[in-house]
């Protein structure tokens, strides 16, 4: 199975472009639930610190693709042994698909408590899941070209936010309270920053689709949004204050507060700006959930029925999760206890190692 | 085939009705149904297959001069305008085949009829040697061709040949002296300039062919004469350079011409749709233009230009997203200007399919984002007029669509009025009506205008415009955006001739920064020579012809 010839590929810039979508989505939607525990700057040295973290425990994955370059994790396995890469690809598949829905259920909330308060949830959902399919049924060649175009826009998109926000910044102390469970606070804010990476996940997928230097990729990912975060943190605070912890959407004040002579209210431009996030993140995690399921061999008409099932499941689920926010919150727990993200970047790729060289010495 | 389970009351080839008798079983009847139509089926194919091959064996000429005359009148079904005239050559008899009104009386009479009148041949010549005289002795015609099936025979004396039968010869000559009647050469309508050629290609193919040749003085290039279309035969010809082109490129569309099993083909955009990676996209990979110099230039950047004879439109292939917004008027001015009007061809296509949606779904959904004074204005007139902003954006965008139609087909004469017509109705009398609102009027015109400063992109903006005011009505920036983010996948997933349609915008290249956005210079430009096979994400770089 080397050297499977792909005709979707893409560049490491647009892998990058990719990932960086994709996390940005998470800081726009951030909820101040989602923060680690960490006070003042050491929050800003967690972020850093859970990056390299997430480096470290790339390890594995990045030393099963030096081993077989051009294979995915299943295929990796697939010779050595079937049964498990289904179980690989089955694990891999519902979490992309988990992701999805996700995306497309926090975003539904975010814009029926923004910009579209009179939407239904069904719409939103539908509609945001049945594009997302548009997009992923084109591969992850044209995703990846358009994430370099919506980056470009959201960069124009922050100096204007930064721009007008500047009236209101008040420089202030950053050290924060004090606090007496500092260090395992700290340490609990470098989990949780790397639990919410599930763009490490989405890299190990992307993994032989991309041309190039990956590791070196994956690093310049890590520093860029360890840039933007940075920046983004140091904004609110400096601007909202202790006004941040209690929005519901704090980047989103934020970028409200932003105005323009002309215009008065720029949200609704920016929210419009960010549903590209949300379409483009929903419709990479669609491609590789359906990457995975291929995997599985079933006829071509009994294919179509599970697709078309298992869309309007997706449906009906983010309709169910939108509109019930224990539910959603629960998930969001789940997916930020960052065990489903250590099972499928670590444990997986340690135990294809394994057996794989069980397998090659027994051959 | 035994359907005796089956009583019917009415049987025919398209429909029937039958009762089952009771006891059959359903399943049964309807198998037997089935199989009956197929059989119907398999029979109407045979009768459909046998009159194709008839029509596919060539037949040759005989010796006798009578019996291919008469042969030729009963296979023209002895219509008027063919002329067979029988004249006596040194004694033997010839007959000069020619279609009326194809060819010009005057070159007829004195290439052909005045030398072959004075012709004397030695005596004991035979029909050989006249015919010797007529290849390769005289200078009756600059094209000649031997030709020996009626099939080439009424090819010929249909593209303005005259066809020489000697009595005794089974073979004929065709003598290239075409005097048919076409347009002259006038300045394409739908593709005007300031500054740069006036002429713009006519109907003949073999015209269309000088006009290119003579703007490219290079052996290298090429054109390749084909025929497509079973009945009419229409000569298409690929025109191309063979240093510049890709091998892979010429050798699949190549095939495609070839593949193509039309019966007639009356226009270049017959053609498209067989030529396009992705005939049902919205947007195509198949350019057109009616102009020789943007076709020449397309042609050096080693594209592929095809010719249809009966039309002035080439085609182009590949044809990429960025060309849409260059025209020939950008290499003549200067680099400012050049670059001014090509960013104002970005925003105005960006105003044509947006800006009736955004309107649309901003007042609808997210007010607060117009100014105050705006704001004020446009709940005025909202609340004069009686339908919903999205419904009448539809109507009044109908209506114009309506219009532009109607002045496109009627006379010029009458065609004012339609003007003056839609002025007032538009402008003035639903406005006053209170049938809609005057933003609405300036958003109409504003797209109207928007929409002609990029005319090769016309249809796909009218379709979506359409699509975003619907969109816009119902979901407003949300739905905007959504629709946008299907729109730009759309466009990169579109790879004609497996270049991305979107390079070297995305994939992004230098050559964004040189001629997309904005003109660089002449002397920035020529330092790199651009072909299209080597654009950014292309899988034929590096690939040319010799």
């Amino acid at each position: 199975m080397r050297g499977i010839q792909r005709t979707n590929q893409i560049t490491v810039f647009q892998m990058v472009c990719v990932l960086l979508l994709c996390r940005f989505y998470q800081f726009l939607t951030y909820t101040p639930e989602q923060s680690g525990q960490a006070k003042g700057i050491w929050s800003l040295i967690s972020v850093l610190c859970s990056a390299l973290l997430t480096l470290i425990l790339l390890i594995p994955v990045l030393a099963l693709n030096k081993r077989d370059p051009g294979l995915s994790v299943i295929e990796c396995i697939g010779n050595a042994s079937p049964g498990y890469a289904r179980i690989v690809a089955l694990c891999y598949g519902v979490f992309a698909a988990v992701v999805a829905l996700y995306t497309v259920s926090t975003f539904s909330v975010f814009i029926s408590s923004t910009i579209l308060p009179q939407a239904s949830m069904f719409f939103l959902a539908a509609s945001m899941i049945l594009a997302a399919w548009y997009g992923a049924a084109r591969g992850i060649e044209p995703s990846a070209r358009l994430a370099f175009l919506i980056l470009i826009c959201f960069l124009a998109s922050l100096i204007w936010i930064i721009r007008g926000v500047v009236p209101y910044l008040e420089i202030h102390t950053i050290t924060g309270e004090p606090d007496q469970q500092a260090v395992w606070n700290f340490i609990k804010s470098i989990w949780s920053g790397t639990a919410r990476d599930m763009e490490a996940v989405l890299f190990v997928l992307m993994l032989p689709y991309v041309k190039g230097n990956k590791k070196k990729g994956f690093i310049w990912y890590l520093v860029l949004y360890f840039v933007f975060s940075i920046v983004c943190i140091l904004l609110m605070w400096f601007s909202l204050g202790k006004l941040a912890q209690y929005q519901r959407f704090p980047f989103y004040t934020l970028a409200s507060m932003a105005q323009a002579p002309l215009l008065d209210r720029m949200d609704a431009i920016h929210i419009a700006l960010w549903t590209f996030f949300a379409y483009l993140r929903a419709g990479i995690y669609l491609y590789f959930s359906g990457i995975c399921f291929s995997h599985f061999k079933v006829r071509n008409t009994t294919k179509k029925v599970l697709t078309c099932l298992g869309i309007a499941g997706l449906i009906a689920a983010a309709v169910f999760l939108s509109g019930n926010t224990l539910f959603l919150t629960g998930l969001r727990y789940f997916m930020s206890g960052g065990i489903f993200t250590l099972f499928l970047i670590v444990v997986i790729p340690v135990s294809i190692l394994l057996i794989r060289r069980k397998w090659d010495e027994t051959k | 085939m035994k359907y005796s389970n089956l009583d019917y009351t009415k049987k025919s080839l398209w429909y029937w009705e039958y009762i089952p008798r009771s006891g059959a079983s359903q399943e049964k009847d309807v198998a037997q149904m089935f199989r009956f139509i197929k059989g119907k089926g398999r029979y109407l194919g045979s009768q459909f297959s046998k009159n194709d091959t008839a029509a596919k064996t060539p037949q040759g000429f005989s010796r006798q001069l009578l019996e291919n005359t008469v042969s030729i009148r009963e296979r023209f079904s002895n219509s008027s305008d063919l002329i067979i005239k029988p004249v006596t050559v040194s004694g033997f008899s010839v007959a000069l085949v020619m279609c009326e009104g194809m060819v010009g009386l005057q070159t007829l009479s004195e290439m052909l009829l005045e030398p072959i009148q004075q012709l004397e041949l030695p005596q004991g010549s035979t029909p050989e040697d006249l015919l010797h005289w007529v290849r390769y002795d005289s200078a009756l015609a600059a094209d000649q061709q031997e030709i020996s099936t009626y099939d080439e025979l009424f090819q010929f004396i249909m593209s303005g040949f005259v066809v020489v039968l000697i009595d005794g010869i089974d073979k004929a000559t065709a003598l290239g002296l075409q005097g048919f009647n076409f347009r002259g050469i006038s300045e394409p309508s739908a593709e005007q300039n300031i500054r740069g050629s006036r002429e713009g290609f006519v109907e003949p193919i073999r015209i269309n062919l000088t006009m290119v040749r003579r703007r490219i003085k290079s052996p290298k290039l090429k054109f390749e004469l084909m025929n497509i279309g079973a009945q009419t035969k229409t000569d298409v010809c690929m025109v191309y350079m063979t240093d510049t082109v890709s091998p892979k490129i010429l050798e699949r569309v190549r095939s495609r011409l070839k593949k193509i099993n039309l019966k007639y083909v009356l226009e270049s955009g017959y053609l498209e749709p067989f030529l396009d990676d992705h005939p049902l996209s919205v947007f195509s990979g198949i350019g057109n233009t009616e102009r020789p110099d943007t076709l020449c230039a397309k042609i050096l950047e080693g594209r592929i230009g095809i010719l249809v004879d009966g039309t002035p439109f080439a085609l182009i292939v590949p044809y990429l997203f960025a060309e849409n917004f260059q025209s020939v008027d950008d290499y003549s001015h200067r680099p400012y200007y050049s670059t001014f009007i090509r960013i104002l061809k970005y925003i105005s296509f960006a105003v044509s399919i947006l800006l009736p949606g955004l309107y649309v779904g901003i007042a609808t959904f997210h007010p607060e984002l117009f100014p105050e004074a705006l704001l004020f204005n446009i709940a005025t007139a909202q609340e004069s007029t009686p339908f919903p902003l999205m419904a009448e954006a539809i109507i009044i965008h109908l209506i114009y669509e309506a219009m532009r139609e109607a002045g496109l087909r009627l006379p010029r004469g009458i065609g004012h009025a339609v003007s003056i017509v839609g002025a007032l109705v538009i402008g003035d009398a639903a406005v006053t009506a209170g049938l809609i609102g005057s933003p609405m009027v300036m958003v109409v015109a504003l797209t109207a205008v928007s929409s002609f400063v990029v005319p090769s992109l016309y249809e796909p903006v009218t379709v979506l415009r359409f699509l975003y005011i619907i969109v816009g009505g119902i979901s407003g920036l949300y739905g905007i955006s959504l629709l946008t983010a299907i729109l730009c996948i759309n466009l990169c997933s579109l790879h004609p001739m497996d270049i991305p349609y979107t390079s070297p915008i995305t994939p992004f290249g230098r050559s964004a920064l040189r001629d997309v956005f904005v003109r660089a210079g002449w002397k920035t430009l020529s330092r790199h020579s651009v072909k299209v096979q080597n654009m950014p994400g292309s899988e034929m770089k590096g690939e040319s012809g010799k």
